[in-house]
């Protein structure tokens, strides 16, 4: 029998344990995180700049489009940054109305710099999302059934991984990029859909792993042995374990993304720029790189802003992803 | 300990064959481990049945076996009238509220994403013993027939120690009302002040709840201090099973004489004194186990039959089986080595 006395904490020294709040993985876990003080730095960072592309029609000092005629007048194309006086022309001088100057279309830079934001944060969340999704289902799938279906799936998986990105990114880019699918917002839709298309190959093998070593383990025998389903086995007791390196590997998805896109962009085949006062997503920080660089003799800022940027972003998300590996699996 | 003469429990010829398959695309069989190699013995209802046997002897896979974790290759499994190997889908699920698994690694055993409630709630929600609030009552309830306290339903498992751990494995398998529990090594992962611990919540449950259990281990004097029967395991067969004094005081079989040879006694005096049966070799690879008796490459008085028949199971009166072909002279024969 199980007696009062065996029962552990009925003695007042041990009242105090009780009150102790419970402390789940996922709460030790953001503990870990918040003492990372690079990666809490990271997050702040990254919250100020999704603010900066949520609010950039209320931050930005100018429309990121192509001004009117009137505006165009005042802005002058090519204007230079705030702090150089142009002793030759003095229409380009600096002024503060416009820091960073304008660019070939009479376009404000910094402007254009924070709608960019905008681009960046989305090609880098949604791809992920997509990736993760297609990722985590295949590689579920595969690790679950194992047997024919596992190895079919794998096999396609290692075509998927062995393709060279960036070549597949320009074909599909050349081949779509004038039609009316191509030029959904911008040719974001097109950009989201083949960086997801071939970068769901590492996550589903992670998720395969994961899965494959999660299925032998006794916790998952004793469901089976209870009478839990094979449904409810997958998704209560196998998902939930996967879901810490789902999480770091979701963090590197995203710098990786945001690169991909800049380097399109730079080639000139990623998103299209827009002079429509309307469109949320009018240009790229990868594409006034590449605007930057014609510049770069007279009017460097652009390059250098737009480039700051970029890192300053890929930098962020690294950190992130680091600060996440370190407090989910502790133990590496 | 009441026992009645009713098996709750009728295996016959249980063979458990693991597939080797070649490298490459084609993954033909090569070969096949044979864990379990046609294993037949009852348990009754009420009763312990310890299994004990070296590491690699088939022990857990027997286990497994039974519970249909692993579907057996060849034989029968009788679990009160219903033939579990013929069982699929959703009555097997039924079927599963009656026989449960203890585990012997408590830290691998829990799901470290659940809480305590979710991990003992589950097999009651899957089978639909309570619904709404009462789930938790009851969870309550077997915390309490643990010896947990009930405040801990929020916890997870990490927050626990081993023998806290296992207690909380043991209120998942109590959570669906079980007859038959497997014992796979509950205590081996722990510490010795906590085993005792265990073994005493187990036979407490066991007199509460008229539990049978299959108790596998390889600690011999715990099998002895909780089993009614003794079952002795040798690469995937068995080789001994009498009632437990009558196997610790008259063992028939040489591997069970050397097993309990090795026994530590915690005496200096005696100990120095004793004479040990040291086996010699390894235990051959279940993959291409020796032909005739299992035992007869390491076995001291082996004999030209040994190799070539493998002896029967065999009563040799009271319940004592064994498969030896000098199972009544087995001792006479090891003292006159031994000298």
């Amino acid at each position: 029998m199980a007696t009062a006395s065996n029962v552990a904490g009925t003695n007042p020294a041990q009242a105090q344990e009780f009150t102790r709040p419970v402390r789940s993985l996922w709460s030790d876990a953001w503990m870990r995180l918040r003492r990372n003080r690079l990666a809490m730095a990271s997050i702040i960072y990254l919250f100020l700049l999704a603010l900066v592309a949520i609010f950039a029609p209320v931050i930005a000092p100018h429309s990121p489009g192509r001004p009117t005629t009137t505006e165009l007048r005042e802005r002058g194309v090519y204007r230079q940054a705030a702090w150089v006086v142009d002793e030759k022309n003095p229409k380009r001088s600096g002024i503060w109305k416009f820091p960073l100057g304008t660019d070939s279309a009479g376009g404000d830079v910094l402007s254009r710099l924070i709608y960019g934001t905008r681009v960046s944060m989305v090609v880098g969340f949604i791809p992920m999302i997509f990736t993760l999704t297609i990722g985590i289902t295949i590689g579920l799938i595969s690790g679950f059934a194992g047997g024919k279906l596992d190895s079919l799936l794998m096999r396609f998986t290692d075509i998927i991984f062995s393709l060279p990105d960036i070549l597949f990114f320009i074909i599909v880019q050349t081949a779509f990029s004038q039609t009316a699918f191509g030029k959904t917002f911008n040719g974001l839709l097109l950009i989201f859909l083949s960086f997801s298309a071939v970068n769901w190959a590492s996550v589903s093998r992670l998720v395969r792993g994961q899965v494959l070593s999660l299925k032998e383990k006794e916790f998952v025998e004793a469901a089976e042995a209870v009478g839990v389903r094979r449904g409810s086995i997958l998704f209560r007791h196998i998902l939930p374990n996967t879901l810490a390196p789902i999480i770091v590997a979701g963090a590197f998805i995203v710098p990786s993304a945001i690169v991909t896109e800049a380097t399109l962009s730079f080639l000139g085949i990623g998103i299209q720029p827009d002079t429509n006062p309307n469109n949320p997503f009018p240009t790229s920080w990868g594409q006034m790189i590449l605007e930057g660089k014609s510049a770069i003799d007279s009017q460097p800022w652009i390059l250098i802003a737009s480039a700051i940027a970029i890192a300053s972003i890929t930098i962020a998300f690294v950190a992130l992803g680091d600060g996440l590996r370190d407090a989910l699996d502790p133990r590496q | 300990m009441a026992v009645q003469n009713e098996n709750l429990l009728d295996i016959n010829g249980l063979k458990m064959h693991f597939p080797v398959k070649s490298n490459g695309l084609l993954r033909r069989t090569v070969g096949a481990v044979k864990a379990v190699d046609g294993l037949s013995f009852s348990v009754k209802r009420g009763e312990t049945l310890g299994l004990v046997g070296e590491s690699g002897c088939g022990k857990s896979t027997t286990g497994r076996a039974i519970l249909q974790l692993h579907r057996p290759t060849a034989g029968t499994v009788n679990f009160d009238g219903k033939e579990l190997t013929k069982l699929h889908g959703e009555s097997m699920r039924q079927m599963r509220r009656k026989v449960q698994i203890i585990f012997q690694d408590p830290y691998a055993s829990l799901n470290p994403r659940m809480t305590v409630g979710d991990i003992v709630g589950e097999p009651i929600r899957v089978h639909n013993l309570r619904t709404g609030k009462e789930v938790r009552t009851r969870v309550e309830e077997l915390l309490r027939v643990v010896g947990l306290n009930p405040y801990f339903i929020n916890r997870y498992p990490h927050e626990f120690s081993g023998g806290q751990r296992q207690r909380i494995g043991i209120a998942r398998a109590l959570a669906v009302e079980p007859d038959f529990i497997v014992c796979d090594e509950p205590v081996s992962a722990l510490d010795v002040s906590i085993q005792a611990q265990i073994i005493n919540l187990l036979q407490d449950l066991q007199g509460q709840f008229g539990l049978t259990y299959l108790f596998i281990a390889h600690n011999l004097s715990v099998v002895k201090h909780i089993s009614d029967r003794v079952a002795v395991m040798y690469l995937g067969k068995m080789v001994e099973l009498a009632p437990s004094k009558q196997l610790y005081a008259n063992p028939m079989h040489p591997y069970t004489q050397a097993l309990l040879s090795a026994v530590p006694i915690p005496d200096p005096e005696i100990e120095k004194q004793r004479q040990r049966i040291i086996l010699q070799g390894d235990v051959p690879s279940p993959l291409n186990p020796p032909s005739g008796c299992h035992f007869h490459t390491r076995c001291p008085i082996v004999i030209e039959k040994c190799k070539a028949e493998d002896p029967p199971f065999q009563d040799y009166g009271g319940g004592h089986f064994v498969a030896c072909w000098r199972a009544t002279e087995s001792q006479a024969q090891m003292e006159k080595k031994l000298q």
